[in-house]
């Protein structure tokens, strides 16, 4: 059973960059996936629109600044501006990154790796808890890419299993990240995600990355296509698990033009898929 | 007691102090560490020089760094991205003794508040324009007088420079109106009596008739009026 009440096939991450010309081009994706961090306060020229579309389409909110796996403790003003926000549009779905991103109340505006430890399972499982009780919502829990371990006592899998089983959250499985990090740090990425508690997965991004050969690294970039190896683990995935399936732009943004040729790969994809 | 995560603390907070370290870091291809230091001070640098493009052409490219360097180390606060300018700016004018740029605080000012304009969530109200109304500023204007005409690229003659600056509700862009000592201080002293009785209060100071003041300025508050720039 799906866990995404009214979210189903492909979706897009909704940008400002096109968001004049969704009407325009008449596109309209199965739903859309915002950052609300972008949205909470927006340039007054875009609120209209802005408005238009949280109606017109099915809706993900999908965060940055939560920092769930930092060691400070949550930020009530900032949770209490995202339940605002998620109320007022009716939003029922909110995903955020298995990550942290502040320290000691200074903010880094990037996505960090968490010790792995039992430790942090228990301390971030307490903070999901708090989420979802304040928030009415569950909360879905994002594998980063992260090209540094600060420190591990327990596999990456692991971890993340035990965080979702803990706290009794949902995942959202970023097949462009397994793949970024399976390469990154050598690890089998059909072998991770196997082992992932797929029961748990609500659903799935799929983004650009770039590569460094010189560097022997893939930085997850989300700033260019879908790279053909992350279209084989999303069709690998797509046969264990029937979730709903985005694609995330986030730098580098083309003409919606060029963007609705990926979306409709994906749901071309996803229909196929369904048929079987 | 001790902290049950004491090790975890200490393993976060050597990480946080590699990445906000200028340093480069030996040999990155094995210490990936690097990349998150890449990634945070880019993307604050990229933010800063994007938002307020006209201080940072003012400020070498190395001591840009090193006060980037320096203000992530200084733990920004806000979770709001758009923030870091205004944060940044607070950061220089209360850090830096600015000597041979003293324009700077105006001109930091001009460029976070046109961001900060930009983005307020404004809700509209008509107002027709009436002597016996009781009008104020708009949360959709600034009123400042600036030491530097910073808007006009003028950096060196120091002196007093009362401007308007206000988001245009028709094509949605920030504009500013070089505005008299008079009327800069006639609009700050809006707010508790009425539009007439600031006149009477201006005239008498000014040792002006009531009637050739208020006739020299019905044209430009019915403008203001209309621009909402009074409420």
């Amino acid at each position: 059973m799906t866990k995404m009440n009214g979210i189903k096939g492909a979706g897009l991450g909704f940008r400002r960059e096109f968001m004049n010309d969704i009407n325009t081009l008449n596109f309209k994706p199965n739903w859309f996936e915002i950052t609300p961090e972008n949205w909470i306060s927006m340039p007054y020229e875009y609120r209209e629109l802005f408005e238009q579309t949280m109606e017109q389409f099915p809706i993900v909110a999908h965060g940055l600044s939560l920092s769930i796996g930092s060691l400070d403790p949550l930020d009530m003003n900032f949770l209490k501006d995202i339940k605002d926000f998620l109320d007022r549009f009716k939003i029922k779905h909110y995903s955020e990154h298995l990550s942290f991103s502040n320290f000691l109340g200074a903010q880094t505006y990037e996505l960090l790796p968490v010790p792995m430890t039992p430790k942090m399972v228990e301390h971030i499982s307490d903070k999901i808890k708090k989420v979802q009780d304040y928030l009415g919502r569950p909360l879905i829990l994002e594998n980063a890419s992260y090209y540094y371990i600060p420190y591990s006592e327990m596999l990456e899998v692991d971890f993340i299993n035990s965080v979702l089983e803990k706290s009794d959250s949902q995942m959202l499985l970023d097949v462009n990240n397994v793949f970024v990090n399976s390469v990154n740090h050598q690890f089998y990425a059909k072998k991770f995600i196997k082992d992932l508690n797929l029961d748990r997965v609500a659903y799935i991004h799929i983004a650009g990355h770039l590569e460094y050969p010189e560097e022997k690294l893939l930085l997850d970039t989300h700033g260019e296509k879908v790279n053909k190896q992350v279209w084989k683990l999303l069709d690998y995935t797509l046969n264990l698990i029937d979730v709903p399936v985005m694609i995330e732009r986030d730098n580098n943004i083309p003409p919606l033009k060029k963007l609705i040729k990926e979306y409709d790969q994906l749901d071309t994809m996803l229909r196929a898929k369904n048929a079987k | 007691m001790p902290n049950k995560l004491e090790l975890e603390i200490k393993i976060v907070k050597r990480f946080i102090d590699l990445i906000g370290n200028k340093d480069e870091i030996v040999n990155p291809l094995f210490n990936r560490v690097q990349v998150y230091q890449d990634m945070v001070y880019f993307r604050f640098y990229e933010t800063i020089s994007n938002l307020l493009p006209l201080s940072c052409k003012t400020i070498s490219q190395k001591k840009l760094k090193k006060w980037i360097f320096e203000f992530i180390n200084n733990k920004p606060s806000s979770p709001y991205m758009w923030k870091i300018p205004y944060e940044f700016s607070s950061y220089i004018l209360t850090t830096k003794k600015l000597k041979n740029k003293k324009f700077l605080k105006d001109l930091l000012w001009f460029e976070y508040t046109e961001i900060d304009l930009r983005m307020f969530n404004y809700t509209h109200k008509k107002v027709t324009f009436n002597w016996d109304s009781k009008l104020s500023l708009s949360p959709s204007v600034r009123l400042k007088e600036l030491n530097y005409a910073v808007y006009k690229g003028d950096y060196k003659n120091k002196g007093k420079y009362p401007i308007l600056f206000y988001y245009d509700f028709d094509d949605h862009k920030i504009k500013f109106n070089e505005i008299t000592p008079f009327m800069y201080q006639f609009l700050k002293n809006l707010g508790s009596k009425t539009v007439e009785e600031n006149v009477i209060e201006l005239a008498s100071l000014h040792n002006i008739e009531v009637v050739d003041l208020k006739e020299v300025m019905l044209k430009q508050l019915k403008i203001l009026c209309k621009l909402k720039v009074l409420i």
